[in-house]
């Protein structure tokens, strides 16, 4: 039966929103919220694969020869990079669950130049494929019977390395803000929502990637 | 659901051996794909590339105490992207080639 | 919003709360942000329908003089996008999901409402875009931005259309993301999945299809953008790519897309018809699976749109089988009002009124789709009108209908007033009969073979035309009367209780308009649709 009491919500300056009944709710709400969010990335980067994994499919020996000439060491440290780079915001947030606050800043702090890092390293890969004539819409000039099916290639690369480095950028950029504010003591042991769910986003970028990088660096490579 | 400051912290090991993991599952992709083995080659490397993903993700989710609910909501992304891959190559594998009046 | 006499409506309700229009344009309220998003709903339908004015005046004469052809293809690019992306796929879920599904679960808000009134920028940002094509001269590939035309050909206001779809697309992803943790996480206490109503039940079916959906489109828009502006592109086959790939992506999200528009409008008429047979839906549990049945196979069916575009002819058997499976968790759905009509206590109540409607309308033009699903059959009819008939049944005598008996069915809730009934009657009426006047005759001018999109057409359709056209005429006049008395009763109109229609639901239970919180007491969780209880 319908009680006479309010239902209105009053939690003062406790950290929960009004219209949330408890701390727990809030939590599982955002938690849930952004992994529904990463669903949508699957789907977003994933008409890249698709389209990748057709082209790729009418056109194998181009797609070999064109695979060699990304770098294999590049595309290698990179993978390097970002596994190091999702292996230290675990530990970030290890360190704020124990209540560590040089730690995690500095933790954090390497995530975000890792990821900068990243971004780095492919940019003197983009300014090779610069010098070798391998920018579609740009310089695009090769030789041989596969060219067309190396440009499709390329075309493909920085489609989805393009969009992967913006994602990269946007998630370098928000662990950064965060490094500074956990410096600041906005996070503890209570109240690290935002962190963990930020390095939730950070992990699909890694995961993309592990899908981009044998996709895209390893094809021919053998003999 | 689980108040936060009730996970349980794990121990420095377990970060550097999954680190240790990731770097050596990496190094097979690599190595695999310097050897001619055909269409092994990328199948190895994707499914080390699979490997890796849940790897990564079940140590997160450890880490946000997971539910059925979040593996469900991750799987079901992964899965739609296999109907449009699929689907769309059912039409692409089973074209017959027509060519021009030309060729 | 002075409109309102809020005075006069009882305190404090959302609507009496601070006026001013920045309080109005920086809520968190899903109340009013549902209320914003009718303004913009309402406006774009008007400005699609202003579109197609145009197109059903030029068609009356078969030469095609009033507008020039390329005129003419702007004309229906423009009513094509405006009607899907900003009136269609949001209409339902922004206006009435917005406002009703937290008060249906016993909620006070959405889970992001910050999330929420983004998505309504987004929207407008969106729109903004759309128009600003328009001014720039106006964009002539079809709503379906086909390659190679819309990367190499068309002119360039293709960008602008192509932003601003892609925002709009963010604008429901947000929408749906919100609407999916909502609807999980924020139940009252006793409220399980199955005590929920059918509308609640079509707004999270309809959210998973949208965030499944609407990345893909959103990346395939972007594809456009980049094969047209920086040559990197997949589409072209000049580089070995391939023009039908667009066609595959676009289709996996549009396929679903029109699903996102029915769904809702489900969930609308299995509210209504509950309310005004006074039976509890019939079938409750087949309902529920039903629509996420819809919503699953619905992904798998999108090459009945390439029967004969290129694509496989194995791959089109898959498609068209898969298509004809679909249409089976539709067709339970109409039984399932149909039985739930039986012996019922039946009130001829416009929001009634549009609930037939609908479902006569959407199982007529449900039956077409089967026609068009059968590749023999798409083969001569495809591009022709018959398409267009067959989803303007659908979406125009379906979805908008049920939009509308849904504005109705919730009118006193929302704003506290009643609308004239007897002007809602005839609006109802009138729409059907022009609705069907202008439609029904382009099943036959398809079946006789006009082509859809071109600006004349061989002198023997003209027939046809006319009386298509003059139906549009009708069905102009029966869309803005409700504009005209909806308003008026704003100002006017009777006060209505907390629930004039003695409906059952949580949204009932509280205060017409509901206060900012939405509930003062905790409403009582009782079994969907107790219709056979006395009291509310």
């Amino acid at each position: 039966m319908s009680d006479a009491a309010t239902v209105a919500a009053d939690h003062g300056h406790d950290g929960i929103e009004e219209h949330f009944d408890d701390a727990s709710q809030q939590r599982e709400a955002a938690a849930f919220g952004m992994w529904v969010f990463l669903a949508t990335e699957i789907l977003f980067f994933g008409v890249l694969f698709a389209s990748y994994t057709i082209c790729r499919v009418l056109y194998p020996q181009g797609f070999a020869v064109a695979s060699r000439h990304t770098d294999l060491v590049l595309g290698t440290i990179e993978t390097v990079v970002l596994l190091t780079s999702s292996t230290l915001v675990m530990l970030g947030l290890r360190a704020l669950q124990l209540d560590r606050r040089r730690a995690a800043t500095a933790l954090l702090g390497s995530t975000a130049a890792l990821g900068f890092a990243f971004l780095v390293l492919h940019g003197f890969e983009y300014y090779r494929e610069y010098t070798e004539r391998l920018i579609p819409g740009l310089n695009f000039h090769q030789e041989g019977p596969q060219a067309r099916a190396v440009e499709l290639f390329f075309c493909l690369y920085y489609a989805i390395t393009g969009f992967h480095s913006l994602h990269v950028l946007i998630g370098a950029t928000l662990i950064l803000i965060l490094t500074v504010r956990v410096a600041r003591g906005a996070f503890g042991p209570r109240r690290h929502t935002t962190v963990e769910l930020t390095a939730l986003y950070w992990h699909l970028v890694d995961i993309v990637w592990l899908f981009v990088f044998p996709l895209i660096y390893l094809i021919g490579r053998a003999g | 659901m689980t108040t936060e400051h009730a996970d349980a912290v794990k121990p420095l090991r377990h970060y550097f051996t999954l680190l240790a993991a990731l770097l050596i599952l990496l190094a097979i992709s690599v190595g695999s794909a310097l050897l001619p083995l055909g269409p092994f080659n990328v199948t190895i490397n994707l499914a080390v590339s699979g490997l890796m993903t849940y790897l990564v993700m079940a140590s997160f989710m450890h880490e946000t105490a997971a539910r059925r609910l979040t593996w469900l909501t991750a799987v079901t992304g992964f899965i739609w992207l296999a109907i449009l891959i699929g689907l769309a190559l059912a039409d692409y594998l089973s074209r017959s080639p027509v060519p021009a009046p030309w060729h | 919003m002075s409109a309102i006499d809020t005075a006069a409506l009882p305190a404090p309700n959302f609507l009496a709360r601070d006026d001013s229009l920045i309080a109005w344009l920086t809520t968190r309220d899903h109340k009013r942000i549902a209320i914003l998003y009718t303004l913009g709903i309402t406006f774009f339908f008007f400005l699609g329908g202003a579109a197609a004015t145009l197109v059903r005046l030029n068609l009356i004469e078969p030469t095609g003089t009033l507008l020039s052809a390329a005129t003419y293809n702007k004309s229906f690019t423009f009513h094509g996008v405006v009607m899907v992306w900003f009136f269609l796929l949001p209409s339902i879920p922004v206006t009435l999901g917005n406002f009703l599904l937290p008060l249906m679960i016993g909620a006070r808000d959405l889970a992001f409402p910050r999330i929420n009134l983004a998505s309504w920028y987004l929207y407008m940002l969106g729109g903004l875009f759309t128009i600003a094509a328009l001014l720039a001269g106006g964009v002539d590939t079809g709503w379906t931005f086909y390659t190679p035309f819309s990367t190499m050909f068309a002119n360039s206001n293709v960008y602008l259309v192509v932003i601003g779809v892609f925002v709009a697309g963010f604008s429901t992803i947000f929408t749906g993301l919100n609407f999916i943790v909502t609807t999980h996480t924020m139940r009252m206490p006793g409220l399980t999945w199955f005590r929920l109503p059918l509308f609640v039940w079509a707004m999270y079916t309809v959210s998973l299809v949208m965030v499944l959906a609407t990345p893909v489109l959103a990346m395939t828009l972007a594809l456009i953008g980049l094969e047209r502006g920086a040559g990197v592109g997949i589409f072209d086959p000049a580089l070995g790519g391939d023009p039908l790939l667009f066609q595959h992506l676009f289709w996996f999200y549009s396929h679903p897309a029109v699903y996102i528009m029915i769904l809702p409008a489900m969930g609308v008429i299995s509210e209504i018809v509950a309310c005004f047979a006074r039976r509890r839906v019939f079938g409750y549990t087949f309902m529920t699976y039903s629509m996420l049945g819809i919503g699953a196979v619905g992904f798998l069916v999108w090459g009945h749109h390439m029967f004969v575009s290129g694509q496989s002819l194995y791959a089109g058997i898959i498609f068209s089988l898969l298509s004809f499976c679909v249409a089976v968790p539709s067709a339970i759905k109409v039984f399932n009002w149909t039985a739930t009509l039986h012996k019922g206590d039946i009130s001829f109540d416009a929001p009634m009124l549009y609930a037939l409607g609908f479902i006569g309308l959407f199982m007529f033009g449900g039956m077409t789709g089967l026609i068009l699903a059968a590749p023999a059959l798409d083969v001569p009819l495809h591009d022709t009108y018959f398409v267009i008939a067959h989803f303007h049944y659908v979406m125009v005598g379906g979805s908008v209908m049920a939009y509308l008996g849904g504005i109705h069915y919730w009118w006193p809730k929302i704003t506290g007033r009643l609308y004239s009934e007897g002007w809602a009657r005839f609006a109802a009426i009138l729409m059907f009969f022009g609705f069907n006047l202008t439609f029904f005759p382009q099943y036959m001018l398809g079946y006789l073979g006009m082509p859809r999109r071109y600006h004349s057409y061989l002198p023997e359709y003209q027939l046809l035309n006319i009386l298509s056209s003059a139906g549009a005429s009708i069905l102009a006049v029966a869309y803005l009367l409700p504009i005209a008395y909806l308003l008026w009763s704003l100002r006017y109109g009777a006060r209505a209780g907390d629930n004039p229609w003695n409906a059952r639901g949580l949204e009932w239970q509280t205060s017409s308009p509901p206060p900012l919180e939405n509930f003062t007491r905790r409403p009582t969780v009782r079994e969907a649709y107790a219709y056979d209880e006395t009291a509310p």
